[in-house]
Parts: structure tokens; sequence; C-alpha cells
């Protein structure tokens, strides 16, 4: 199982922090967690827009969508701001 | 790091605070107690009555008034910094040399995403440190830039969540630990994480490096 960490508005939207779900990438993750959540507008589309971590390191300086998940893993989901 | 060793560690720094709205007008106070060798606010923007809920500097006598002239007011008022400077303008391509050549660290509470990456690519080229912080709702985000590491670039690849308001406890909540963030990599102790905080939760993550 991976863990999954929600961060901002995700979180707020969600009403939880996190979820334990099983894939074996982030793509294949972005799948189940839209499935999970079940609710606009956190469709696959909308998940991809997020800065996603993980184990702490963004996935830009990863695989991207390719990153390769195993049990254990944390994938942290959130959504930038920019209100001062 | 304790207190005594960033109050110290800070002495004769100087600093620049772009945007004196909501973030910027704590961050500006907090670092007006800092005793700073000399410290430039930036805003182009005045107080109105709807800035009231949650901007420091906003008050029935600063109504209309040009936030960042009214920060430096504030700040000489304190009287711990030697040089206040106020540029009552917003920062631009073209003007960002001038409002921040010569300081040690530019503090990014700006309000939107394009000044907010101008500022990033130039405090790369000029090797300026820079404290980004910013606010949506009940949470926030602070992060250490250094020179030339894009941070921002790459956090706003897909632009950014906003929702109708804010309250005031949350920019208080993210400045403070934006200013505590900026003494630390002021004395040299800085670190890459990107910081999370979520008021309402009481939690601070931290996420990356």
């Amino acid at each position: 199982m991976v863990k999954v960490k929600f961060f901002g508005l995700l979180r707020l939207d969600l009403k939880t922090s996190e979820k334990l779900l099983e894939a074996g990438s982030v793509r294949e993750l972005i799948g189940v967690l839209a499935k999970d959540i079940g609710q606009e507008p956190y469709n696959e589309k909308k998940l991809k827009e997020h800065v996603i971590f993980v184990n702490g390191k963004n996935i830009v300086d990863l695989k991207m969508f390719r990153t390769k998940l195993k049990d254990g893993d944390v994938v942290s989901f959130m959504s930038p701001v920019s209100g001062g | 790091m304790k207190a005594k060793e960033l109050a110290d560690g800070v002495k004769g720094k100087s600093a620049a605070v772009i945007g004196c709205g909501g973030l910027g007008g704590w961050t500006a106070e907090m670092l007006a107690r800092a005793a700073l060798r000399k410290l430039v606010v930036c805003d182009g923007d005045v107080f109105t009555l709807s800035n009231g809920n949650r901007q420091l500097y906003c008050t029935q006598s600063t109504l209309n008034r040009n936030k960042a002239e009214v920060a430096a007011e504030k700040i000489r008022d304190i009287g711990l910094t030697d040089e206040v400077k106020a540029y009552g303008v917003f920062v631009t391509k073209e003007n960002v040399k001038e409002i921040v050549e010569g300081v040690d660290v530019v503090f990014d509470c700006c309000d939107n995403v394009d000044t907010r990456l101008m500022i990033e690519e130039y405090c790369g080229e000029a090797d300026i440190l820079l404290v980004h912080g910013a606010i949506n709702d009940v949470y926030g985000q602070v992060t250490v830039v250094y020179p030339r590491d894009n941070t921002l670039k790459k956090l706003y690849s897909h632009g950014a969540e906003t929702t109708e308001t804010t309250i005031a406890c949350v920019p208080a909540f993210v400045a403070s630990l934006q200013v505590a963030l900026g003494m630390k990599a002021l004395c040299g102790e800085g670190e890459k994480s990107l910081f999370v905080a979520d008021v309402i939760d009481g939690t601070i993550d931290k996420l990356g490096e």
C-alpha cells in the first residue's frame, strides 16, 4: 500500500489528510485516487495539475507520472497557492 | 538555532519585502523588529476597506494610502532599522534591479504567479537569496529559494489554486514561518524544503529536500 497525503485545497475539500491506496506508479495512483475520490473537480486531469512528491522528491525531478511506486512509499499531492 | 543566534546573525543585514498586503505587512513588521541595517518595502497598491480583515497596516487612518509608504512609516516608528526605503510602485522586470539591488535577501509576499516568477528569475541572475511565501484560505506555503534553483518555476508549472478569502491569522502564521526561515537562511542555516502550513489544523509539513 502507498500512503497518499493531501495538502491545501484538496485536503480541505476531501476533509481528510491521507489515504492508503494500492498502485505501482504515479500514473496508476492518479487513476485509483480519482476513482476513490469520485467527486468533481478531482478527476485525473485535475489531480495531474497538483505538485506531486514521492518520498519527499518532486516527480519533476524523478520520472514524472512514470515514477514507480512500492509498498510503504509516501506520495504527497499539493496544490500551490499564490495569495499574499 | 536559538533566538539569540538568529538575532545576532542578522545584524548588519538588509532585506526587501515585495508586496505589503497580508503577508508582506506582517513580514515587514517582524523584520522591523529584527533590527536589520536596511529594509526596503515595495507595493504599488493602496489600502481599501476589503483589506481590513487580514492586512496588519490597514486601518481607518491608512485607507487609500500606499501600502509601502505606510509600512515604511511603521518600520521607522519601531525605530530599530538604520535605513528604510519605500517604493510605492508595483515591481516589474524594468524596476526590480533598482528595488532589490544590494540587499541580502528578498521576501516574496506578492499576490500573483507572474510577478513571483519574474522575481525568482531576477534573484537567480543577481545571486540574491529569496524567501517565498504564499497563502490561500486557511493554509500557506513557504520555501527558501537559492539562486538558479528555479523552485517556483517547478512549483507553479500548473498555476495556483485560489478560493474567495482568508482570515488574519493565516498571513500572520505564514509570515512568521517566512521570517523565521529567512533569518535562519541569513545565518547560513537555510534549507530547501517546501513548508506547507495548515493554520486551522495547526500543522506544518515539510515537503521536498
